[in-house]
């Protein structure tokens, strides 16, 4: 009887003993899944998934392709984003004996001799879970690499993600080296404190904060045996912003191809050509030769020699515009006519007006002025047909005397934007440089003395970019009203579901102010349209078939702080057809070969070498938007169109050869 | 047991029975839908990326200055360029109509301005 009172109570025990283990149990799970259930929740997906990013398509840049009448419209891009692989290993699951023949196999597929292999075995070497050993794989090889790995892992028992594959979208660019400066690119290598993309230069930097996208999740699974490209995406990427440039890709080859055989020809450092629409100042084309790749960014940047032609020299390079500047000094003197009437006062000159132009002294310049041949008497026309300094410089005199030097620095910055940036989409653009009264140069002289109007009348003594030449040009082209050049139609993001949000609309931006009078703009025009005609300085400059108006310049280029005698900055900028014009087309080549050909002339001179290059783009560009031509008689003597007595201008030209000859060599 | 009772029974449990059944069977198909669609994702987003390949080195054939150089090519040579007088566009579902005027206002310059001045001028002299 005392044994079973023992049994019992001992039953008892162990009753409560076992119930008190199981509540304590009950308690643990009580504690770890409801208490702490969120903790060890979040440590147990630690261990077994892992989030990594899921990248987005950098938005890209489209060809304006609405420019010609009657084409189809579509979607040329600039550049693609083509999904490519970097390669990893993970040393720590890659047995040592292994090494050598996954390095001698990886480097055969990727085709590593030498130093390139020595370099894949060190990553297999080193103490680490994620080594990268290739960038930029593509798709097909990204197969190869994963069949051979698949079955050799299969074979030795490796663990298969001990080579992965890690995706991202690289830049690439279907047109090659076409737009290159301007687009510019984004390194290969991403920040590594941020991860997103460096932009390098050109529109990719300037409008790096729209192209970004927004980078998603996927979450992944962390198994041996689990392939690391699976796994679900948990946040989905935003691409980024695409641009719609007012640049169109046939205009831009067009472009290139006559640029590349000008620099070649002239056997110049470098060339480009700007060809801009004067009413809206969209740019068309901005071409540049030597060219850049920007897929081949590393190749530029490695070599010193090739790295200054990775900048925009169209917007970063300054020069003396030379004998460019004068028919916008010449728009200033009759703008000055302009005010002087609403004065009431007597004008500054008649276009008309006979003008002794024999070199000459002028107030405050210890050399006289001069132009390259002596042309005794010139009127408005004549002066710039003849591209004289003297006339230019007179005419700034009685600008300087009548309105006072003031008026003619405000004109110059306010009317033609001299000494300010034009604001175009690109980075590093140079303001140039407009001589300030009372302001010092770095070698403590004045940047504005007693003789400087004459030689800003010349062009000489102020420094410009080829943009702010081509908007001058522009408001001379579209009728007096500024223009401010651009290179983006519009700005818009694609939606999820297939619809498009506009970012940036650049007719929305536009606005219209007129800066010169339409009167003074005509003269000018008339003036101008003498410059590529027989007796011009520029006929090399004639678009047969059409109207054309342009001016040339050469400029001494300034080295070590002195003026060379032998390196020049030849340059032409006209716009066609004079009555609608279409485009202002500026043509710059940097130093062309410095040489005198018999029959010829100076080759350096932009008559010779600049000229020649608006002619070819300006004919192929009105033919390719399909422009009637509007001097159907405007041809080359040889041609047998060629009608002197139809053909544009030529009766207006014929008459000053008459007025040059009567002034100049009849003893008058 | 009352046969009635039972019936009733029976049929109740057949009722239940299939459709449980049923919802299980419906379970499983959407389970079968939401395994095969990652890989549906994945197939679409390899296609998608297929196709921006293909568009890539079709735009890289279609190169401008690609195209340029053929357009100088013999075979080619009987192309030209068209006038834009010698376009007729027309839209689909659209009557035919005039062009709309270009909403920027066009702006010409008078080239004659000076011809007569010139002239003019000389004969004075």
């Amino acid at each position: 009887m005392r044994q079973a009172v023992g049994n019992k109570r001992r039953l008892v025990l162990l009753f409560i003993f076992l119930f008190s283990l199981f509540s304590l149990v009950i308690f643990q799970f009580f504690r770890i899944q409801i208490l702490e259930g969120e903790k060890w929740a979040k440590k147990a997906d630690a261990q077994h998934r892992l989030v990594v990013v899921e990248p987005c398509k950098r938005g890209q840049f489209y060809s304006n392709t609405a420019i010609k009448e009657g084409h189809l419209i579509s979607k040329h891009p600039f550049v693609i984003d083509v999904l490519h692989f970097h390669l990893y290993v993970d040393p720590q699951l890659i047995p040592e004996r292994l090494r050598g023949p996954i390095t001698d196999r990886l480097a055969a597929f990727l085709e590593a001799e030498g130093v390139q292999k020595i370099r894949i075995r060190e990553q297999l070497e080193k103490k680490s879970r994620s080594r990268r050993v290739a960038l930029w794989l593509t798709k097909s090889l990204r197969d190869e690499i994963y069949s051979w790995w698949s079955a050799f892992a299969r074979k030795e028992r490796v663990e298969r993600n001990a080579v992965f594959f890690v995706q991202d979208y690289r830049r690439s660019y279907p047109f090659g080296s076409l737009l290159g400066q301007v687009l510019h690119t984004i390194r290969d290598e991403r920040d590594p404190k941020t991860g997103r993309q460096i932009a390098a230069g050109g529109l990719e930097l300037i409008f790096d904060s729209v192209l970004q996208g927004k980078e998603g999740q996927r979450e992944l699974l962390r198994s041996p045996r689990h392939p690391l490209d699976a796994g679900k995406v948990v946040n989905e990427p935003e691409n980024g912003a695409d641009v719609l440039l007012t640049i169109n890709h046939t205009l831009q080859a067009i472009c290139e191809e006559e640029i590349a055989k000008a620099v070649t020809k002239a056997k110049a450092k470098a060339g480009w050509a700007l060809l801009m629409e004067p009413k809206t100042g969209e740019i068309f084309a901005l071409a540049q030769y030597p060219a850049f790749h920007p897929g081949k960014y590393r190749d530029y940047y490695n070599d010193p020699h090739l790295l200054e032609h990775t900048k925009v020299k169209a917007v970063t390079d300054v020069f003396e515009p030379g004998s460019t500047m004068k028919p916008l000094t010449l728009a200033l003197c009759l703008t000055a006519n302009k005010e002087l009437e609403r004065m009431g006062e007597p004008p500054l000159f008649s276009p008309f007006e006979k003008v002794d132009t024999h070199p000459c002294r002028l107030p405050g310049r210890s050399a006289p002025m001069k132009d390259l041949r002596v042309h005794p008497y010139l009127n408005m026309f004549l002066a710039l047909q003849k591209s004289s300094n003297v006339y230019m410089a007179k005419m700034i005199l009685r600008v300087k005397e009548r309105m006072g030097e003031e008026w003619y620095r405000r004109s110059l910055e306010e009317i033609f934007g001299f000494g300010k940036r034009t604001g175009v989409e690109l980075p590093s653009e140079s303001p140039g440089l407009l001589p300030t009264p009372g302001k010092k140069n770095p070698n403590g002289t004045l940047e504005w003395s007693a003789p400087t109007p004459y030689s800003l009348a010349i062009g000489h003594n102020l420094l410009t970019n080829s943009i702010q030449m081509a908007r001058a040009f522009a408001i001379l082209a579209n009728g007096g009203w500024d223009v401010k050049p651009t290179l983006v139609k519009r700005i818009v993001k694609p939606l999820p579901d297939g619809s498009e949000s506009v970012l940036f609309d650049q007719r929305a931006s536009a606005s219209r102010r007129r800066v010169l009078d339409p009167d003074v703009i005509r003269q000018v025009v008339c003036a101008l349209k003498a410059v590529t005609k027989p007796g011009g300085t520029s006929p090399k400059g004639d678009i047969f078939g059409y109207t054309e108006a342009g001016k040339s310049a050469t400029s001494e280029k300034i080295v070590a702080g002195r003026y060379s005698k032998r390196d020049h900055f030849s340059s032409f900028v006209g716009f066609a057809p004079v009555t609608h014009p279409l485009f202002v087309l500026f043509v710059g080549i940097d130093e062309p070969e410095f040489a005198y050909i018999p029959g010829m002339g100076k080759v350096h001179h932009g008559g010779q070498c600049a000229a020649p290059v608006f002619r070819a783009i300006g004919s192929r560009v009105l033919h390719y938007l399909g422009v009637e031509p509007d001097d159907p008689y405007g041809y080359g003597t040889n041609d047998p169109r060629y009608d002197p007595a139809r053909a544009d201008w030529m009766k207006e030209v014929k008459a000053l050869q008459e007025l040059y000859r009567k002034w100049n060599e009849s003893g008058s | 047991m009352n046969p009635a009772l039972f019936l009733r029974l029976l049929i109740c449990l057949t009722v239940l029975g299939g459709y449980l059944y049923w919802t299980i069977d419906q379970q499983n198909e959407i389970t079968q839908l939401r395994i095969a669609l990652p890989q549906l994702a994945k197939e679409i987003d390899e296609i998608r990326e297929e196709n921006t390949l293909l568009r890539y080195e079709i735009e890289s054939f279609e190169n401008p200055l690609h195209l340029l150089q053929l357009s100088r090519l013999s075979s080619f040579s009987h192309l030209k360029q068209p006038l834009s007088k010698e376009i007729f566009t027309i839209r689909e579902g659209e009557p035919l109509s005039l062009p709309s005027s270009s909403s920027i206002q066009e702006i010409s310059i008078p080239s004659k301005l000076s011809l007569a001045a010139i002239l003019l001028h000389v004969r004075e002299e």
